[in-house]
């Protein structure tokens, strides 16, 4: 079940009303109820899955918090690989297999090892670190387990965030399950605006982009190195808004019921460095490998040579949680070499190098979405050997005109990215003088949302299919 | 006030001026929408709301680009209108043809078939269900067929004018502004040329599969003309790009039993060809020239308009053959 569909706005409201009509008691069993419900719209025998690594996580957080020395990490240990485990098989296997015969053939052996016939679990990486977060946590001590079985499952399940993210940590999420939520009426009005503005990100702004990006992307071989640059940029905005646009939707159904999750989305596209980017974007999983993995490497706090060593495993791993392709690899490895370059000039990122601070400023806004940009090919392309070839297409300005596919669809494209960026910007820095949305003058703030709500009817691509990264 | 009251009654004041600016917004774009008179929705709206010709063309672009319909109506003496429309396949003729038939029965009617027609086409009903939302209330046949499509688009449909005339607003400027392409009922000719290099290629395309619904799309099609005694001409434009598997021969299986056939004219221009074509898919104004002359000189002899016309149109007299249709249309360029 999309969040742009129909199927969804039934459900949704359905499940809302009837969640604040129980008594809070039963309410955990309505929300476990639709989540399953919503997760079985897929591929209904997946829930499996998540069955099995609930009841895993369920008990080793249990068996960590009573155990004593080193039994406590032999749990923890048990907990995180089957929860990798899981990740190996389902997403990795064939991958790794390929990659192997690929191997064995260039010394002249043959692979038998037979490939798996398999979908992969949607969102299948998002709810495997979320239960991983659950056991760190409980044996770091930052999280006591959790008795009630019902309320860890939701933990896991919770649908607005089952099928990719935020990725949330217990202590900011499993505690509200278990207090009463009230109805609020600024929490319903406050979610509204969230899941309505993600909708126009999705609608309006993504799927609009995804015609352009796909025509190109898909026949890269036959198009002008500016077509390419275009289609790239017009990728860059289209995965934000997909991305965000979904987090959004997701924190806004949460928060209609009164519960509160993370922010994943800052507007990265104005970050002044790869550094300042990774703090704006996809936040959850930005701060669980900051937690999990790159605080435990030794972060910063090493000799400089396994500092940089430490950013490039850390970013490297999060291209690889992307998807089992060389592309994911090669996109998180340009941003470990970016994070490391960054790191390494500092001083220079300090400089006032243009001698006008807003102009300077500019300029690294400019150069990061450049860089981000860029690794986005790799991000985007269907193989390796398509990102290098869009690469070498776009460097040599492989001749030809721009590409325009219909010129409606390539004009309501640049409109909507110029009307985003000017939200955007409006928000960063003038959030307290512009007020749309929040205005105290309610015809203000009415005409706001008919107009948005009239913009995704109107403008809105309502076959655009399912957000990108439903398939990590 | 209570907080579900007082969410109820906003909720209520939403609703009603979203509901509000919806007729109102959507009123002024469906004026502006059923006034074009420029590009691929204007050619449609002809077809579900006001096509009274006497001869009328079906097919997508290859259709829209090779039939001049003044030079037909000018040759024939009959009303000609070409609604062929970029992109298309047969459900959408069909469903065309249908709206059309219910306020009107042409003498002629001219199906351009594509080599490639009877393939299936992905998300054909989305497409068809699309073009034809702004027509849901202005046209019975359309509005079955949107119900039959989707339900869940019918329903918006009925709801919403902005969700009946979605992402339109750009074309209905650009048409009313005049940019872009241009239109001679229906015609809309191409200017330009292939490389002296470019040859027509015959393609063997062994995984040709054909789609039950586009055939029993083009089955329905035949069926509708000829239940109403209209004179159907099945024709296949050049291309540069010949399939070898292809429609005909289905097409001709069902054409058979109403006693016609398809003309395959896919490859009539062979060494000319850089000079006819647009592009690998369209003749180009030159090469419209020529192949509408070849279809008036083989398909619309004399006695054949004076038996359409039935005496109330002065009749040209033709005397055009292929050879001489092909020649003076290229020694005029």
């Amino acid at each position: 079940m999309l969040f742009n569909s129909l199927h969804f706005l039934i459900f949704f409201l359905v499940v809302t009303p009837a969640f604040f009509l129980l008594p809070h008691q039963h309410r955990w069993k309505l929300l476990l109820v639709a989540s399953c419900y919503f997760y079985m719209t897929f591929v209904p025998v997946y829930i499996l899955i998540l069955g099995f690594t609930i009841v895993v996580d369920y008990f080793a957080g249990i068996l960590i918090e009573t155990s004593k020395g080193k039994n406590k990490k032999h749990f923890l240990m048990l907990s995180l690989a089957a929860n990798i485990g899981v990740l190996a098989v389902f997403k990795y296997y064939n991958f790794i297999n390929d990659n192997l015969s690929s191997l064995l053939g260039t010394v002249g052996y043959q692979n038998h090892v037979p490939y798996l016939s398999i979908l992969l679990p949607i969102g299948l990486s998002f709810h495997t670190f979320q239960a991983m977060s659950y056991t760190i946590e409980v044996y770091r001590g930052n999280q006591k387990a959790e008795r009630h079985f019902g309320i860890y499952s939701l933990y896991v399940m919770f649908y607005p965030q089952l099928v990719a993210g935020p990725i949330e940590r217990p202590q900011n999420i499993l505690h509200q399950f278990h207090k009463k939520q009230r109805f609020n009426y600024d929490d319903v009005v406050e979610g509204l605006k969230n899941i309505v503005w993600g909708l126009f990100k999705k609608v309006v702004i993504a799927d609009r982009l995804s015609i352009y990006v796909d025509a190109v992307y898909n026949n890269s071989d036959q198009h002008s190195g500016l077509t390419l640059i275009m289609a790239t940029v017009f990728f860059a905005f289209q995965i934000y808004c997909d991305f965000s646009g979904y987090s959004q939707i997701a924190i806004g159904c949460a928060r209609v019921m009164g519960y509160h999750l993370m922010l994943n989305f800052r507007r990265p596209y104005l970050a002044g460095s790869i550094k300042e980017f990774w703090s704006r974007w996809h936040i959850s999983l930005s701060t669980w490998f900051r937690d999990y993995l790159y605080f435990p490497l030794g972060g910063s706090k090493v000799p400089l040579p396994r500092w940089y060593l430490n950013l490039f495993i850390v970013f490297m791993v999060s291209g690889l949680w992307h998807g089992a392709n060389w592309t994911f690899i090669i996109w998180g490895a340009l941003h470990g070499i970016y994070q490391i370059c960054s790191v390494s000039f500092k001083n220079f990122n300090e400089r006032n190098i243009l001698g006008y601070r807003p102009l300077t400023n500019a300029f690294h806004v400019l150069l990061t979405f450049l860089l981000v940009s860029f690794a986005w090919i790799f991000f985007r392309a269907n193989n390796v050997d398509q990102a290098f070839s869009i690469c070498k297409s776009i460097f040599s300005m492989k001749p030809g005109g721009l590409f325009i596919g219909t010129p409606e669809g390539f004009a309501y494209s640049i409109i909507w990215i110029l009307v985003l960026l000017v939200v955007e910007y409006v928000t960063e820095y003038y959030s307290d003088s512009i007020k749309v949305f929040y205005s105290p003058n309610r015809v203000l703030r009415y005409t706001g949302y008919a107009v948005v709500v009239l913009v995704i009817i109107l403008f809105g691509v309502f076959n655009g299919g399912q957000f990108i990264y439903f398939q990590f | 006030m209570k907080p579900f009251v007082k969410l109820f009654r906003n909720g209520l004041i939403l609703l009603l001026l979203l509901f509000t600016a919806d007729r109102a917004v959507g009123s002024l774009i469906e004026h502006y929408f059923f006034t074009e008179k420029q590009g691929d929705s204007a050619v449609t709206t002809h077809g579900v709301l006001d096509a009274r010709e006497d001869i009328l063309i079906f097919g997508n672009s290859r259709a829209s680009h090779h039939y001049i319909s003044d030079l037909i109506s000018q040759k024939t003496g009959l009303s000609c209108y070409n609604l062929g429309r970029d992109g298309m396949k047969m459900p959408y003729y069909e469903a065309l043809l249908k709206s059309v038939l219910s306020y009107h029965t042409p003498k002629v009617v001219i199906l351009d078939l594509n080599l490639n027609d009877f393939e299936h086409q992905h998300e054909e009903e989305q497409k068809l269900t699309t073009v034809f939302m702004p027509y849901i209330l202005k046209n019975k046949e359309i509005h079955d067929l949107i119900y039959t499509q989707s339900k869940k688009e019918f329903t918006l449909a009925n709801i919403s004018i902005l969700y009946r005339v979605n992402s339109l607003p750009m074309s209905i400027l650009q048409h009313h502004l005049e940019i872009g392409q241009k239109q001679f009922h229906g015609y809309e000719p191409l200017y330009g040329k292939m490389p002296r290099t470019a040859k027509p290629r015959h393609i063997n395309n062994k995984g040709y599969k054909e789609s039950q619904d586009q055939v029993t799309a083009f089955s329905n099609f035949v069926k509708a003309t000829q239940s109403r005694k209209i004179k159907l001409i099945v024709l296949i434009s050049p291309g540069m790009k010949i399939h070898q598997h292809n429609a005909i021969k289905t097409a001709d299986s069902i054409l058979r039993k109403y006693d016609l056939t398809a003309y395959n004219y896919s490859d009539l221009f062979d060494r000319e060809a850089c000079n006819l074509f647009y592009d690998v898919g369209h003749l180009n104004e030159t090469g419209a020239k020529a192949f509408t002359d070849t279809v008036l000189s083989a398909h619309f002899r004399n006695n054949l308009i004076v038996e359409l016309a039935q005496t109330n149109f002065p009749i040209p007299s033709l005397k055009l053959d292929i050879k001489s249709g092909l020649t003076a249309a290229i020694r005029t360029k």
